[in-house]
């Protein structure tokens, strides 16, 4: 306690001095050249141990190495993530306050929510994608007992209306994702969002859903037991994963609807700083270790330069913008 | 017998130094945040997280596991000592407990707590070790109506252990409702009280309010009524008396039952579990008028169910890969950066992690019943350093 | 929660209707039923097979409404008296203190918030000095900051800047 004293102290002598101080001290080549020179705080829209957060954690010593500095990680999770997206869109620009975003962040709820105080293209820097992270088309045996994308789809026009499918949540990607399958395969089925994926699983389990789109490492356990059967994956290739589970576009020509995980700063932020987070990401995604962790839990890795990442986050941006228009959902 | 060979082979495993090691610092650093208000076990795990990564998995769960039973001690003890839940489960303990401690009784009220914990925990212990695939079993035939029926029950039973006129009882627990409405609605995505405010889309955090009312509260009443010192008297004797521990275990009994049943249902069971042991001593007991001032099966039934309904949560994470409140989110984060795959095949792929886990719960629980005496007199000094600025510090963990 | 278990000396105690607690309890949950209400309209209360997010709001007001006007009406006959002894300094200062933390903290920072929160709060209890509320407040500020800042890394701003 009297050491803290002492501590505390100091500090108030650091902060009567420090104000005087800075403008000596800051000028924008510097502190490019010396970043990072403090901790690196990631802000996820999303609780500890979301999905999102395990694949921050698992990028986080071998990041922190590439760079030469220390991340933190900070939780603001609120309205699917915009807490965190409104936080960092306001924040300095000086790389020390970067979003850990989603396609959900800053593709869905773009089109999602009617009033955001933030523009998902504007007001951020693209830094560079980690992963995608591929939805699968999952069922309850004991209620479809479909073993192929055509089998499901046949199953369900003879019953329109009849079943149900559950997400995560109203607007995640499970949501939208399996919202398009619906008017791809032109089946008529009833959504019941649950307060994240456990419970969404858990109903699956208990048959008050039959299926739903979910993150693939969220039913692993499940699909190693046979309790659940993964049909087809949502991305546009197989995942290495399990080579043996289809795409879904290989039955409807064209689908696809993959998720990734990527780095955003605010808008304004120092190209220098920038294209050294993106080469840092580089070399962490290229590490082997890296990415047989990645890929054990079902995420391929997904490098970009930040200008490709810019176009992504413009297209994704417009293809779920149609998504979500033709599936009529909102959130206010 | 299987069982036994397979409880030796954990136990050998949670005896390792290291594992012991790890098992004692978890137990140590919960009770330490249990006592902290505000600072829940979930931000614990969060930060502890990236240091469990050096760590091998078993020992590394095994902290994680200890953190969390730690914290419900913890818990239990500011409750009882300045009426400050520390965890949401330990909420129905402030109104007996306290009321034990304001009479003197605040050494009891702790011993009670903590036996009662440590006999619901050993019997949970081996519920999950024996009985998990018939618990899976029931909590899976547990749809969307019966958790509304278990709702009901809640609210229910809510109105029944309030004192006073039922009228505004009901009025409180409606009113509750609508707090509990606040946030964006799950299947419409409209946001309802919100009020503009970002903060506020998840709802209201049950840890602010609950310090609210009980802290916040209970602070300004210690300054109208004494001036600002704590009403709390010593820790006179840390042993119940003969007629305390007679009234203590059958409660005990009854509460480990009903935790250990409701624990297992995802989406946090242990907290209606208390209740519900409260209630049932309540309407049970032949004498109903003591509740509320200082009743020994008011401590001791609440804190032998959360404990129990605490420790059978582990089992939907362990047998069915589905977390079922947030500090198992956590775990599960933890097993999944292991490269574990928690699910139905668990017990099979990694029995070492299973069965240690389970033995270090056991061993985990006794630890903590060895230091409850160290423990009730630190937090004596923590209480005390606490009233002076508990408004200050209620606030702080408002805030997150 | 610890106060209803002491009666406390009344300074209503002449009773009457408008002295009756249940009166007073009966009129702020009207109040809080009809805002209910009218939000819940707002939110639309959708058909009775697929309820909109007003529809719960709605039923839960009404009841309110109902219990409300129950209180007021039975009023009469309860034995409660209005407890009309409220410690406003206590009361008031506690909560302009927390009010401060919450609107400081991001503004001002932790250390701020904290010193300010204590400062307003002190007065609160009787016997504090200005030296002892000042001991008080640096000791919880330093405490704060080795746990929350040092310790723990929360990310929280400490200072304004």
């Amino acid at each position: 306690m009297f050491f803290a004293r002492i501590a505390s102290l100091s500090q108030i002598g650091l902060a009567v001095l420090a104000p005087a101080l800075t403008p000596v001290l800051a000028s924008a080549p510097a502190a490019a050249q010396s970043y990072p020179s403090k901790p690196i705080t990631i802000v996820e829209g999303f609780p500890a141990g979301s999905g999102l957060d395990i694949i921050g954690r698992i990028i986080q010593g071998p990041l922190e190495k590439a760079l030469g500095g220390t991340i933190v990680f900070d939780y603001k999770s609120g309205a699917g993530g915009n807490v965190a997206s409104e936080y960092v869109a306001k924040a300095t620009p000086d790389g020390y306050t970067i979003l850990f975003g989603t396609a959900g962040t800053h593709g869905i709820n773009a089109s999602l929510y009617k009033k955001l105080s933030f523009d998902v293209e504007a007001d951020f820097t693209p830094i560079g994608p980690v992963v995608d992270v591929p939805n699968v088309l999952t069922v309850n045996p004991k209620i479809v007992d479909a073993k192929t994308v055509t089998e499901f789809i046949a199953i369900l026009k003879k019953q329109p209306g009849k079943l149900n499918y559950g997400s995560s949540g109203n607007g995640a990607s499970t949501h939208l994702g399996f919202a398009q399958f619906n008017v791809a395969a032109g089946i008529d089925m009833v959504h019941i969002p649950y307060k994240g994926s456990p419970p969404a699983i858990q109903a699956m389990l208990n048959g008050e859903t039959c299926c739903q789109f979910a993150q693939l490492q969220t039913v692993l356990g499940q699909h190693k037991a046979g309790t659940l059967r993964l049909i087809a994956m949502s991305t546009s290739k197989r995942v290495p994963l399990l080579p043996d589970i289809p795409t879904i576009g290989e039955t409807l020509k064209g689908f696809e609807s993959v998720t990734w995980y990527g780095f955003f700063g605010p808008k304004g932020l120092d190209a220098a700083i920038v294209n050294k987070i993106n080469s840092a990401l580089k070399t962490v995604l290229e590490d082997k270790e890296v990415v047989d962790k990645l890929a054990a839990i079902g995420n391929g890795v997904r490098y970009e330069t930040p200008e490709q990442f810019k176009a992504t986050v413009k297209k994704d941006r417009a293809q779920w913008a149609e998504v979500v228009k033709k599936s009529g959902a909102t959130v206010d | 017998m299987e069982l036994f060979g397979q409880l030796a082979y954990g136990f050998e495993l949670a005896l390792t130094p290291q594992n012991l090691l790890f098992c004692f610092l978890g137990a140590l650093i919960g009770t330490l945040v249990g006592v902290l208000p505000g600072l829940g076990p979930v931000a614990t795990i969060a930060m502890l997280l990236p240091i469990t990564f050096t760590l091998p998995p078993v020992a590394a769960l095994i902290m994680l596991a200890g953190l969390y039973y730690g914290a419900q001690y913890g818990g239990s003890t500011t409750a009882i000592l300045v009426n400050i839940p520390g965890e949401s489960s330990s909420v129905v303990t402030c109104l007996d407990g306290h009321a034990m401690a304001r009479k003197g009784r605040a050494g009891a009220a702790l011993a009670i707590a903590a036996l009662g914990s440590f006999f619901a925990g050993t019997v949970a212990t081996f519920i999950i070790a024996i009985f998990s695939a018939p618990m899976v079993w029931i909590a899976s035939t547990f749809q969307s109506p019966d958790y509304f029926g278990l709702m009901i029950f809640g609210l229910i039973a809510a109105v029944v252990l309030a004192q006073g006129s039922v009228v505004r009882s009901i009025v409180m627990v409606l009113v509750g409702l609508i707090i509990g409405l606040a946030g964006t609605g799950i299947t419409d995505g409209q946001s309802r009280f919100t009020f503009g405010i970002p903060y506020l889309s998840e709802g209201v955090s049950f840890v602010a309010l609950a310090m609210g009312l009980f802290g916040v509260g209970e602070v300004i009443s210690n300054l109208a009524r004494t001036f600002g010192k704590p009403e709390v008297q010593p820790v006179s004797s840390l042993w119940p008396n003969r007629d305390e521990a007679r009234r203590a275990v059958p409660a005990v009994l009854r509460g480990t039952a009903i935790g250990s049943i409701l624990g297992v249902l995802p989406g946090g069971g242990a907290l209606i579990a208390a209740f519900g042991a409260y209630v049932i001593e309540k309407k049970w007991s032949k004498r109903p008028e003591e509740f509320g001032h200082g009743a020994v099966e008011g401590v001791a039934a609440p804190e032998a169910a959360n404990n129990a309904g605490a420790q059978t949560s582990f089992i939907p994470l362990l047998t069915l890969g589905l977390p079922s409140n947030a500090v198992m989110a956590l775990m599960l984060a933890a097993m999944t950066i292991h490269g574990i795959v928690p699910g139905p095949k668990l017990m099979v792929e990694r029995p070492d992690l299973f069965w240690a886990m389970i033995a270090s719960m056991w061993i985990g629980n006794l630890m903590l019943v060895i230091t409850c005496p160290i423990d009730g007199s630190t937090s004596q000094s923590w209480s005390s350093a606490a009233s002076a600025p508990t408004a200050s510090r209620t606030r702080r963990s408002t805030c997150w | 929660m610890a106060s209803e278990d002491m009666p406390r000396p009344s300074a209503s105690s002449g009773g009457g209707w408008l002295g009756k607690a249940d009166t007073w309890a009966g009129v702020a949950t009207i109040v809080l039923a009809l805002a209910v209400i009218y939000v819940s309209f707002e939110y639309g209360l959708g058909r009775g097979g697929r309820i909109g997010p007003g529809y719960v709001p709605l039923v839960i007001g009404l009841l309110l409404l109902g219990l409300g006007v129950l209180l007021v009406a039975r009023a009469g006959r309860s034995v409660d008296l209005l407890d009309t002894d409220i410690a406003w300094r206590q009361v008031g200062l506690v909560t302009v203190g927390i009010v401060a933390f919450a609107l400081l903290l991001d503004r001002a920072g932790m250390i701020v918030a904290i010193l300010a929160t204590v400062l307003i709060a002190a007065p609160a209890a009787y016997g504090n000095t200005l030296v002892s509320t000042l001991i008080s407040g640096v000791a919880l500020a330093a405490f704060s900051w080795c746990l929350f800042v040092y310790f723990l890394k929360i990310s929280i701003p400490v200072w304004w800047f």
